[in-house]
């Protein structure tokens, strides 16, 4: 491993932060596969593996921009950039949402389709019925992997709220798949 | 990652099922050109403010070098200018020359400034 390996990733962030390279570089490999696959959860695999991908260069671009005063001020990592990919994500959803709305409103009227069966287990369908806050939760749980109190950090709420809709969500989820038995 | 010890665990098999759900995400991408042109941009506006802050610095040691030296101040400053203390009369520094007056007792007295009117009164000069 690289000296920059070793060094921790508050030094790694002030280092990109100034246009070092190699830092951007350790961060990139370290955090963009989780952030990638939260990001597309979080647009409902709306765009798919490009607009996610984009969305999270966009939030490491942001980075750059934001004040060193600040960025020294974060202590975990993984769970700041989870939180700026989640704000990101959710002001992309709400302009993919107008756009949807405005391209409903000109496209001609859909044709008959065949019924399609559904799969054996259709997680990102079942998570996309929860409500937005558990939805965000088990995506910021379950695929970026983040403890409870990364998920404070990145929700911007206690970690006892943060448990409460977990629990809730899990609720959720569990009343969905004995609901509707064609899921499981 | 799981809870602090001591809380209850909620529904560990739905939480085993959906951490299997969602498998470890692909390795990373390279990182991407538009991410590496906003890191050259950066070093670049670094390295120009360095360069301005350096020629500030420089240009203000080089004013301080190259600036005359202030004048030394003069021994009677504050004093005023001597044609300035003739002409403001004080009664300490003047010295008047002695006035001859006729005392009327047929006797010249010489009388000098300062001179008490005690003395005055006694040469018969000065009543009080």
């Amino acid at each position: 491993m690289t000296e920059k390996g070793h060094q921790p990733e508050a030094a790694l962030l002030l280092a990109m932060h100034k246009g070092d390279e190699a830092a951007a570089r350790l961060l990139w490999n370290r955090h963009a596969p989780g952030l990638i696959a939260t990001a597309s959860a979080l647009l409902n695999h709306v765009g798919g593996h490009a607009m996610a991908h984009d969305l999270v260069q966009q939030v490491f671009c942001a980075l750059l921009e934001t004040p060193r005063a600040q960025l020294a001020t974060i202590h975990d990592t993984h769970a700041y950039l989870a939180r700026a990919v989640r704000n990101a994500a959710f002001n992309e959803r709400r302009a993919s949402a107008r756009r949807a709305h405005h391209t409903r409103l000109a496209a001609p009227l859909p044709t008959e389709q065949p019924p399609v069966a559904p799969p054996a287990v259709d997680w990102p369908s079942l998570l996309s019925r929860l409500d937005p806050a558990h939805q965000e939760v088990i995506i910021l749980r379950h695929i970026a992997r983040l403890s409870f109190d990364q998920l404070a950090i990145a929700v911007g709420e206690s970690r006892g709220v943060v448990a409460g809709r977990y629990k809730a969500a899990l609720a959720h989820i569990r009343s969905l798949i004995n609901v509707n038995q064609e899921v499981l | 990652m799981l809870e602090r010890a001591g809380e209850h665990p909620t529904d560990p098999k739905l939480r085993n099922r959906l951490d299997s759900a969602f498998p470890p995400p692909a390795p990373a991408p390279p990182m991407p050109a538009t991410l590496r042109a906003a890191l050259s941009r950066r070093r670049t506006r670094r390295r120009a403010g360095h360069a301005i802050l350096l020629a500030v610095l420089c240009g203000a040691c080089l004013a301080l070098i190259l600036a005359p030296p202030s004048p030394q101040p003069r021994p009677d400053a504050g004093q005023p200018p001597r044609s300035a203390i003739a002409a403001t009369p004080s009664v300490r520094q003047v010295s008047l020359p002695p006035v001859m007056l006729d005392s009327g007792l047929g006797v010249t007295v010489q009388v000098r400034a300062g001179q008490s009117p005690d003395s005055l009164a006694a040469l018969g000069l000065f009543s009080p």
